[in-house]
């Protein structure tokens, strides 16, 4: 149990429940709507998928049984090639790539606009299959809704301008209305660029304001992996590039499912994670464990003792597996706490000990999601080329049924034409 | 074109008297009244010719209503509609009269408001005419003493109202006075003061920046004293006027609420003594971050420095805030373990 969470309890019993900032996020449209677990994300995307087989099975049959054409269903049918769930995924996710290449560098539109864009996109296919709309289509009109919601407008007219020939004004607006439906008319997106700049702040304010005369990492030795303590100082530089280079990871993060499994200061700090491992766990380190206990007990004499101790929780950064170990010497350590605890306050200094301890929770608990983060931001997977090819053929000829048959008619037709051909060319 | 022609046609038609043909742009002294039997418009020159001899029908064709001359009145509203519609109002509102205090709960207040919208609604639509018509008449019947009592304590604290606002009238007007008074007075200390030193400069051997210095010393005691003088003069015009009979009758005249909209009151205010909680729990005092004075961000320290930005009201410190806020906004929603239950 978290800090907040017990002062929430402990709010509960004695006067008005207290709303936190995490409630706050919990009261927002896209934690409650739009956030899901792994399994909750599958289950969406099996139901859309077999949802849009029905439909453009659906439609091929409507198609068939006009009077305008001697198609039969049965045969036909056989014909057409339905889209997986898997590569409905992968179609998703390489449009996703198309949407953010082409806001970054042809439209050239600021980064919040780009997220809720990509935000749509993702949310868009969580409701509908690609097999009934064509991506392509959708994303012109994600792009005209999110430069839209995010007060940036860009007139149709000029959109469809940059997007080719085929892209109409009429074509952006003829969607938008389905796309606001299907995002439950929630526009509202937050990502994770704006709390990546509240961190650029709070790590300013933690790492150097606070302690100015540097914070305590462990680093590991290259050459004997032996693990050591080390007392470094974080100038605003070094901070100041992790920035920037979080926020290409925060680019990266649009890509996946981590909007989806993971809120945005999460993802924020993931990506601070992979940039700057050390930086970050130091950060979270003093912010969510040293810093908490300091303020309670201001006693300069015992302070440097306490860091040692908190020390420990520095290795809790490193993979799972070290976590029972240290677990053990916490235990160790506490026990000896209250031997010498005993001698002065024994209940404040269990309190302390019980405070302390839900901080490590916590910061591990932290720790872990983080790495869950970024272990789901590198398992993103476009598909290649080739594959985005034949899928994409799919999904056309699923939404344009007619087209298909045109298409084999005519190969069944001069079929012969062109293997003769071939054989003529060969020989 | 036809348009505007069309328009201009009304204006004039609207300016004529049907009746006699007369025009309002001939004879602007002329002016049109209606009789609320009817709601004809007929203009006052006719009205004397017609009606003085005692009741007759109404001149317009195919009206048979019998009008009587000191019915008429001058139309107020442009719409005859509206018009109509605040007398039948007023006539009614004068039979139910009322007040919050008559009732015990505010249920009932509100159902015999109701009861009066639906008595002007169908005598104004014609809708069960009779049945209304019958009512008003029990009612009538039935309240008359009331009706009678609450009409006077009405008239009387309408009467009441028109006295205070008199005296208020009066009080302002004294104050104006006072206020230029003061104005004139602090001038002309200006004027005798700036004489003043231009003679002492000329006469005497002290230091002149002494002289000024004392002289202006002075104009402050004078200028301050005047002031004092001034606020309690007004002070007393209060009392003067307003005796303490007239401000227990400002009492009366806005009588205290009924007890049930007191209570209301009551509670209202003691939940606005809370901070508004829009999520069922007030927002957490102690926020999960300290902002602090200055940060190093080449992005902020732009848009500080950018006249546009800070006249658009926008300040460092808020752009700090609203960022760290955002940095901690969900930082502890789990999804994976909040979502699955």
């Amino acid at each position: 149990m978290t800090k907040k969470e017990q002062q929430k309890e402990k709010g509960d019993k004695e006067k008005k429940p207290v709303t936190t900032v995490d409630d706050l996020y919990r009261h927002s449209t896209q934690y409650r709507l739009w956030s899901f677990t792994e399994n909750q994300l599958k289950e969406r995307r099996t139901k859309v998928n077999v949802q849009g087989k029905r439909r453009a099975l659906k439609k091929l049959k409507v198609f068939c049984e006009r009077d305008d054409n001697d198609h039969k269903f049965e045969t036909s049918r056989d014909l057409l090639q339905l889209v997986s769930e898997d590569e409905e995924l992968l179609e998703v996710n390489y449009y996703v790539d198309v949407l953010q290449k082409l806001s970054s560098q042809v439209l050239k539109l600021p980064s919040q606009v780009r997220a809720t864009a990509v935000a749509f996109l993702k949310r868009f296919y969580l409701v509908h299959s690609v097999m009934e709309h064509h991506p392509k289509k959708v994303l012109a009109t994600c792009l005209f809704l999110a430069a839209k919601s995010e007060n940036c407008f860009m007139a149709p007219k000029t959109l469809a301008e940059y997007l080719g020939s085929k892209t109409t004004p009429e074509s952006i607006l003829e969607l938008e209305f389905t796309l606001v439906q299907a995002l439950s008319f929630t526009m509202l997106c937050h990502h994770p660029y704006r709390a990546l700049h509240g961190f650029l702040f709070d790590f300013q304010g933690i790492l150097i304001h606070r302690h100015p005369n540097g914070v305590v990492v462990t680093r590991k030795d290259e050459s004997t992996g032996e693990k050591k303590k080390l007392r470094i100082k974080i100038n605003k530089d070094r901070i100041m590039k992790g920035y920037v280079a979080a926020r290409e990871w925060a680019d990266v993060s649009l890509k996946g499912d981590t909007a989806f499994l993971f809120t945005p200061p999460q993802i924020a700090l993931a990506c601070f994670l992979k940039v700057d491992e050390e930086m970050t766990v130091a950060y979270l380190t003093y912010k969510f464990v040293k810093d908490q206990h300091k303020d309670r007990q201001e006693e300069g004499g015992k302070e440097e003792e306490e860091e040692e101790e908190e020390e420990d929780s520095d290795d809790e950064d490193n993979p799972e597996t070290k976590f029972d170990n240290d677990e053990e010497k916490d235990e160790n350590k506490t026990e000896e706490e209250k031997q010498k605890a005993k001698e002065v306050e024994k209940e404040k200094e269990l309190e302390k000990e019980l405070e302390k301890e839900q901080h490590i929770q916590f910061y591990k608990k932290m720790i872990k999601t983080l790495r869950s983060c970024i272990r789901t931001m590198d398992s993103v997977r476009g598909p290649t080329l080739d594959e985005a090819k034949t899928i994409d053929k799919k999904v056309h000829y699923c939404i344009n049924p007619d087209k298909l048959l045109k298409r084999k008619r005519q190969e069944g037709a001069d079929g012969g034409q062109h293997d003769a051909k071939k054989i003529k060319l060969e020989g | 074109m036809t348009e505007v022609a069309d328009s201009y046609l009304e204006d004039i038609n609207n300016d004529v008297c049907p009746i006699c043909k007369t025009d309002k742009y001939l004879n602007s002294n002329m002016k049109f009244l209606i009789n609320p039997e009817c709601y004809h418009k007929i203009c006052d020159s006719c009205v004397d010719r017609i009606f003085s001899s005692g009741p007759t029908k109404c001149p317009y064709q195919g009206c048979e209503k019998i009008l009587r001359k000191n019915k008429f009145k001058s139309q107020i509203f442009e719409d005859i509609s509206i018009e109509k519609e605040i007398d039948i109002r007023n006539s009614i509102v004068k039979i139910f009269n009322k007040t919050e205090k008559d009732f015990k709960t505010l249920e009932e207040f509100n159902a015999y408001l109701e009861k009066i919208e639906e008595i002007i609604y169908n005598i104004l639509n014609g809708v069960q005419v009779k049945e209304t018509n019958e009512y008003i008449a029990n009612y009538k019947q039935e309240n008359s003493k009331s009706i009678h009592q609450n009409n006077i304590n009405i008239q009387r604290q309408h009467d009441i109202f028109l006295k205070i606002e008199n005296k208020k009238k009066l009080i302002n007007d004294e104050k104006q006075k006072l206020s230029k008074q003061l104005i004139r007075e602090l001038q002309n200390d200006k004027k005798i003061a700036n004489q003043q030193i231009t003679n002492n400069l000329l006469n005497s051997s002290l230091d002149t920046n002494l002289i000024v210095e004392n002289a202006r010393k002075n104009l402050l005691k004078q200028s301050s004293a005047r002031r004092k003088k001034y606020i309690e003069q007004t002070k007393l015009l209060q009392e003067k006027f307003m005796s303490q009979e007239d401000l227990e009758m400002m009492n009366y005249s806005n009588p205290g609420l009924p007890g049930f909209r007191k209570h209301r009151l009551m509670q209202q205010q003691a939940t606005m003594m809370s901070p508004f909680s829009p999520f069922n729990g007030d927002r957490s005092v102690n926020l999960p971050f300290e902002v602090e004075e200055e940060y190093f961000d080449p992005y902020t320290s732009n848009v500080i420095k950018d006249a546009q930005y800070l006249a658009g009201g926008i300040r460092v410190e808020q752009i700090y805030k609203k960022s760290l806020f955002e940095a901690f906004f969900g930082l502890d929603c789990i999804i994976k373990e909040e979502k699955s239950a």
